[in-house]
């Protein structure tokens, strides 16, 4: 049976395209056949950060108003066999999105994918609320800073009280941690919460820790998921995460500040 | 009296509302004492409906001053829907849309129904940030954290198995009696029996401990338990 996985975060810019992107990549390199959505209507950008941008015929919002079908929106990733991406309109507003419209897309991707990873856009209005609502697990991408985590902790709130499981009273969404941009030298120095105060405040189970890494930025512009840049931290720990959630025990890495090297000691590096 | 054909029910209830005692009609001077009390304590009082309870010498205001005060009220987000009995009480009904609220008829109609019902809520999960807990007919009791910002309220006790870091306010209708517990202490704001205190600053010799809160003398009581 599909199972619908929202990445959400209540506050902007934290890092669910990246992850989204990231997380779904990561699934289909382990050979599940993953679908994953863009809900930013307005703004899609997960396209770029998979580099099919130029690819993009039809989108979620074609589809929905019957201006399209399902495998024409489809894209298929050029470097994963089992990646498909459902893009988000540029033109349209967000009210284009329909409850009914989402079911039905999702029904109709549940019978053939193992996996529907939903990218929801910041906020708590109708787009990320639609993303949410079906969804069988969450993945909340957090930051290390105050505000990031009281979002999330309202986001954990409508998870819990108006989601599709909450509304029927089945077995609740299961949540999951992403912390990202995880910076271990600030977290030391005090100017950034750390993973235990996080874990504090939102009780939620750790899925892991992204660390801060140039290497988002440039694989983004390069049109690449991060998780494919082979020997980058983050990718590492976004394939810990997506085994993690696999089910696999992964201990927890780049927790510690980096420590120098010998020679970089000796030359005052 | 049931009729399910119609969908209407007819129960006795009892409410507290605030109420707002005053001695001159000057609705400058209490549109500032609304603003004062609201930044102590905008979640309890915001769009709050509250009783009228204008002094004796107050028998002989003009419908249209009476107007203007209510007006007052209604622009700082307080919604006059009755007054409080009282001897100006029968001259304000006269020449106001408001009803006197008889309490004392209430406080007859509870005696003679001696059946109180209670009914506690247990909640297992945290109370998180926006969100609202309510136990209307008893105590309520977390078995997990109230974040910042969160709100739980009870008619009687509120007990908390976890930080509470947001709002408690326990006998929501007047139970003078009710207590607050709580295993860690960081609240923004408690309550009981209307008498409110916010705690904007963090005082260590409370916070982060256990910590009982009772009325005593209509003064708010926080008691720490120290395990040592
Ligand atoms: N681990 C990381 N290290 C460094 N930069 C990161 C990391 N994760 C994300 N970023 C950067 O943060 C910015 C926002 O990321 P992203 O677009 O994924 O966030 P978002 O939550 O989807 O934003 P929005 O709410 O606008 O949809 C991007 O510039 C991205 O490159
Ligand atoms: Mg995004």
């Amino acid at each position: 049976m599909a199972e619908i996985i929202v990445v959400t975060s209540g506050k902007g810019g934290v890092g669910k395209t990246t992850s989204s992107a990231s997380f779904a990549a990561g699934l289909a390199l382990r050979g599940h056949k993953t679908a994953v959505i863009d809900f930013d209507v307005g703004l899609r950008n997960l396209d770029l950060v998979l580099g099919c941008e130029r690819r993009v015929v039809y989108d979620l919002v074609n589809v929905i108003q019957d201006e399209a079908k399902l495998h024409q929106a489809l894209i298929r990733d050029k470097r994963l066999e089992n990646l498909y991406i459902l893009p988000a309109s540029q033109t349209r507003d967000k009210d284009a999105l329909t409850a009914e419209g989402v079911e039905r897309v999702l029904n109709e991707l549940k019978e053939e994918f193992d996996y529907i990873v939903c990218d929801s856009p910041a906020g708590i209005e109708r787009g990320a609320f639609l993303a949410l609502y079906h969804a069988d697990q969450a993945v909340v991408v957090v930051n290390p800073e105050v505000s990031s985590v009281r979002d999330s902790d309202r986001i954990l709130g409508i998870l819990a009280s108006k989601s599709k499981r909450a509304e029927e009273n089945a077995e609740p969404v299961k949540e999951h941690l992403l912390l990202t941009r995880y910076s271990p030298e600030k977290v030391e120095k005090g100017d950034m919460l750390s993973v235990d105060d996080v874990l504090e405040i939102l009780g939620i189970p750790l899925l892991g820790v992204i660390p801060e890494s140039e290497a988002v930025l440039q694989s983004s512009n390069a049109g690449v998921p991060v998780i494919l840049q082979e020997g980058s931290h983050a990718a590492e720990a976004y394939k810990d995460a997506v085994a993690r959630y696999l089910g696999e025990e992964r201990e927890m890495r780049f927790l510690q500040p980096e420590k120098k090297g010998l020679f970089k000691r000796l030359l005052g590096g | 009296m049931s009729r399910p054909e119609c969908g209407c029910r007819l129960k006795a209830a009892r409410f507290s509302l605030p109420v707002l005692h005053f001695d001159r009609m000057d609705p400058q001077a209490t549109t500032g004492f609304i603003r004062e009390q609201m930044e102590r304590a905008r979640a309890l009082l915001e769009d709050a409906s509250i009783l009228l309870a204008p002094a004796a010498c107050l028998s002989k205001a003009m419908p249209d001053e009476i107007q203007v005060l209510i007006q007052a009220c209604r622009e700082e987000r307080l919604y006059p829907v009755g007054l409080a009995q009282g001897e100006a009480a029968e001259h304000w009904q006269a020449n106001s849309p408001l009803r006197i609220f008889h309490t004392g008829n209430m406080a007859t109609l509870e005696e003679s129904t001696p059946t109180v019902h209670i009914q506690n809520r247990c909640l297992q999960q945290m109370v998180r940030s926006g969100q609202q807990a309510m136990a209307a007919e008893g105590s309520l009791t977390v078995l997990a954290n109230v974040s910042a910002t969160a709100e739980v309220l009870a008619r009687d006790d509120i007990h908390i198995y976890g930080t509470l870091k947001g709002k408690a306010l326990a006998g929501i209708q007047g139970n003078a009696q009710a207590r607050i517990i709580c295993q860690r202490f960081e609240a923004e704001l408690v309550a009981i029996a209307g008498h409110y205190q916010l705690f904007d600053e963090p005082d260590p010799a409370w916070f982060g401990k256990p910590v009982c809160i009772s009325l005593q003398d209509d003064q708010l009581v926080l008691q720490v338990f120290d395990r040592h």
